[in-house]
């Protein structure tokens, strides 16, 4: 039965040191093979529980299981499922885009099979020429797509995207969403991600879950929660769940 | 107007920083303490110096030599004092002079005499080196006296004598004795070798502080820890990679040094006293092939130990504002103390395998083992100094573990929770 479960989280509190609380009673499920979007105001909590679940953060209460496995007790095995892009991600400045694609995929791949992985990256991240530079002169979206690249290339069975798409033009996003629908279908990963961009979600998610202040508000499939608030797109969905 | 602000800003957004603060205000009472220990250590030793008793052995029965003695006590307002051996002079006195047999004969007939001196040197310190220097100023005094003494005898003008004392001095330090001249040359090696260590353990701690922050600045960081790596694995090899970029850092700075070494040299204040120069080589020879090997376990203990101990501030630190902030405060202190030590002085016994405590102070503490014939003293440091430079290590390893490594310790304001 767990085994269907990818995500599942239990009342988890987070109490930041200093007294804030990130996560106030937060509890959701992802089933395997979803994709799933964490919507919510700035300060919400979005990236406490991304953070949780990668296993950056520890919970100050309730529980995260992964594929059934707690996030604190067995953070690597945990860790060995799942591939995390953060809210911000960079590179080492002065490695190149490739030498820092080598170092992360040799993490998890050798031999052929590592090959196989930094050349599909590449791919991935489209930078041409630009990849055999150092990363200090990148742009966002170019450290961006790299980190990306990455984060896909790892082919884990659960991706976790903190506003996969922020900082990337029009074309771009459009590549990158398609990209992820196209992972999570062929291979069947399970994908969480949050985002402000709602017709990203839409497009992409297949259920949303909409958090306020550290609790889960509201959540269901795009267009049920649509008809249920009688809205005409997720952004209204959102004013009205936020604000009522 | 646009410009003062933009200095007040530059100077604010340093000063805002609780680090900082805290950094300075570490300084500052750190700094005021060990000035304080300074102080007291060369008030003591130099109030030593001016009014300490010289017991006096004169092996010599001769007229001439017991009207010098006395003509010498009256000069030096009955600092003298005639003891029956050099042994229980010692007990009493900081410093005993020998006058020995034929003495006042050889006064009338010969230019160069010698007089002996001894004294006990119970720490490894340069104030310590006042203490002969007593006896080189006895000496100085008794061969004015003595030419005078020639020159009335002869009947001839003071100006056409010469002669010369030339004072022999023994330090005893733990069982063994030890040349004064020889000693001093080995502390100034001792002490400069601990002052290269110190700017070496600096470098390789502002160095690894700096890189875990700019590894968190550089946004790469998360990514990594939720690589199927353990912790462990990440922070020891954070460790040994601070280690091994300490070491290119070694090498380059070593030439520098060792081309400074060569040239500096330190002529002691008393007339009479030979120059006294510090030999990398000279220390080398003395300490043996042991101490060299401990020596080498010492520098490579040290930059483990500033790499971790860089690596701890540098994970607990959200940016490198805040490595640097705490990590310059930390670092200087350590190097202080290195400078601090040479008049404070390290205690020659078995406490000084203490000095493995800072990890820094384990060249002394070789060296200490080194004057005193007693292995024990460096193994017992080294030793220390290994679980300490462990325990630094496991440190970081437990920080990594944990979520500090993300968010830092807390040094925020307590907000209002909502
Ligand atoms: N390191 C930290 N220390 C203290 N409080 C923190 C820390 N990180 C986040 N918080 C607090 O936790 C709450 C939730 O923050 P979080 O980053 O999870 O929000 P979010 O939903 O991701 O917001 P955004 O949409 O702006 O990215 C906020 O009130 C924030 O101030
Ligand atoms: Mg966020």
């Amino acid at each position: 039965m767990s085994s269907s479960i990818a995500i599942d989280v239990r009342d988890l509190v987070k109490v930041y040191p200093g007294g804030v609380r990130g996560v106030d009673g937060l509890s959701f499920r992802v089933v395997a093979g979803e994709i799933y979007g964490l919507v919510g105001p700035n300060g919400s909590g979005k990236t406490t529980t991304l953070r949780i679940i990668a296993t950056l953060l520890k919970p100050s209460g309730g529980s995260v299981r992964v594929f059934g496995l707690d996030v604190v007790s067995d953070a690597i095995k945990v860790r060995e499922l799942i591939a995390y892009l953060p809210e911000e991600a960079g590179a080492y400045r002065d490695l190149t885009g490739i030498d820092f694609v080598r170092f992360f995929l040799g993490a998890r791949f050798r031999g052929s099979r590592l090959e196989e992985a930094v050349e599909e990256a590449v791919k991935i991240a489209d930078l041409g020429s630009d990849i055999k530079r150092p990363v200090r002169g990148y742009s966002k979206g170019m450290k961006r797509l790299l980190a990306l690249s990455v984060v896909l290339a790892s082919r884990p069975k659960l991706l976790i995207f903190d506003e996969p798409t922020s900082g990337l033009d029009v074309e771009r996003s459009l590549r990158v969403r398609n990209l992820v629908r196209d992972y999570a279908r062929r291979y069947g990963v399970t994908v969480l991600l949050s985002s402000h961009n709602m017709l990203e979600v839409e497009y992409l998610c297949d259920r949303v879950g909409i958090i306020y202040r550290g609790k889960l508000v509201v959540e269901g499939v795009p267009e049920e929660l649509k008809a249920r608030y009688s809205a005409r797109n997720l952004e209204e969905v959102f004013v009205r769940a936020v604000g009522g | 107007m646009v410009f003062t602000a933009l200095v007040k800003k530059e100077v604010m957004v340093v000063l805002k920083s609780p680090a900082f603060i805290a950094g300075l205000v570490f300084l500052v009472v750190y700094f005021g303490v060990l000035g304080r220990v300074i102080g007291v250590a060369t008030e003591q030793v130099t109030k030593e110096a001016v009014e300490s008793y010289v017991g006096v052995v004169s092996e010599d029965m001769n007229i001439v030599t017991q009207w010098l003695l006395q003509a010498a006590n009256s000069t030096l307002k009955g600092r003298l004092v005639t003891v029956p051996t050099v042994e229980e002079g010692l007990s009493k006195f900081p410093a005993v002079l020998l006058i020995p047999a034929g003495f006042g004969e050889s006064l009338l007939r010969n230019k160069t005499l010698y007089v002996y001196g001894y004294t006990v040197i119970d720490r490894v310190s340069l104030l310590q080196t006042s203490r002969y220097q007593i006896v080189f100023s006895v000496v100085k005094v008794l061969e004015e006296l003595g030419k005078v003494l020639v020159a009335m005898e002869e009947g001839v003008n003071l100006s056409e004598i010469s002669r010369t004392f030339i004072p022999r001095v023994e330090a005893r330090a733990g069982g063994k004795v030890v040349d004064v001249n020889v000693l001093s040359s080995l502390l100034i090696s001792t002490m400069m070798l601990a002052y290269m260590v110190g700017i070496l353990g600096m470098l390789a701690l502002m160095y690894s502080a700096q890189s875990v922050a700019t590894e968190k600045e550089e946004k790469a960081f998360e990514m990594l820890l939720t690589l199927p790596i353990s912790r462990k694995a990440i922070a020891v090899a954070k460790v040994v990679g601070a280690v091994v970029l300490s070491v290119i850092m070694v090498v380059a700075y070593f030439a520098g040094f060792s081309f400074i070494f060569a040239s500096v040299s330190t002529p002691t204040s008393v007339e009479g006293s030979q120059v006294v120069t510090g030999s990398l080589w000279d220390l080398m020879q003395f300490l043996g092939s042991e101490g060299i090997i401990l020596l080498s376990i010492s520098l490579g203990l040290m930059l483990m130990f500033s790499g971790s101990l860089g690596l701890l501030i540098g994970s607990m630190s959200s940016d490198t504002r805040v490595a640097g902030a705490v990590a310059g405060p930390i670092g200087a202190a350590l190097y202080v103390s290195l400078l601090a030590a040479q008049f404070i002085g390290v205690p020659l016994s078995s406490f000084s395998s203490l000095l493995g405590l800072s990890v820094y102070g384990l060249p002394l503490a070789i060296f200490a083992s080194s004057v005193l014939g007693d292995r024990a003293i460096a193994l017992q440091a080294t030793g220390i100094a290994t679980a300490v430079t462990l325990i630094t290590v496991l440190a970081v390893v437990r920080v990594f573990e944990s979520e500090k490594i993300l968010i830092g310790i807390s040094v925020r304001r307590r907000r209002q929770a909502r």
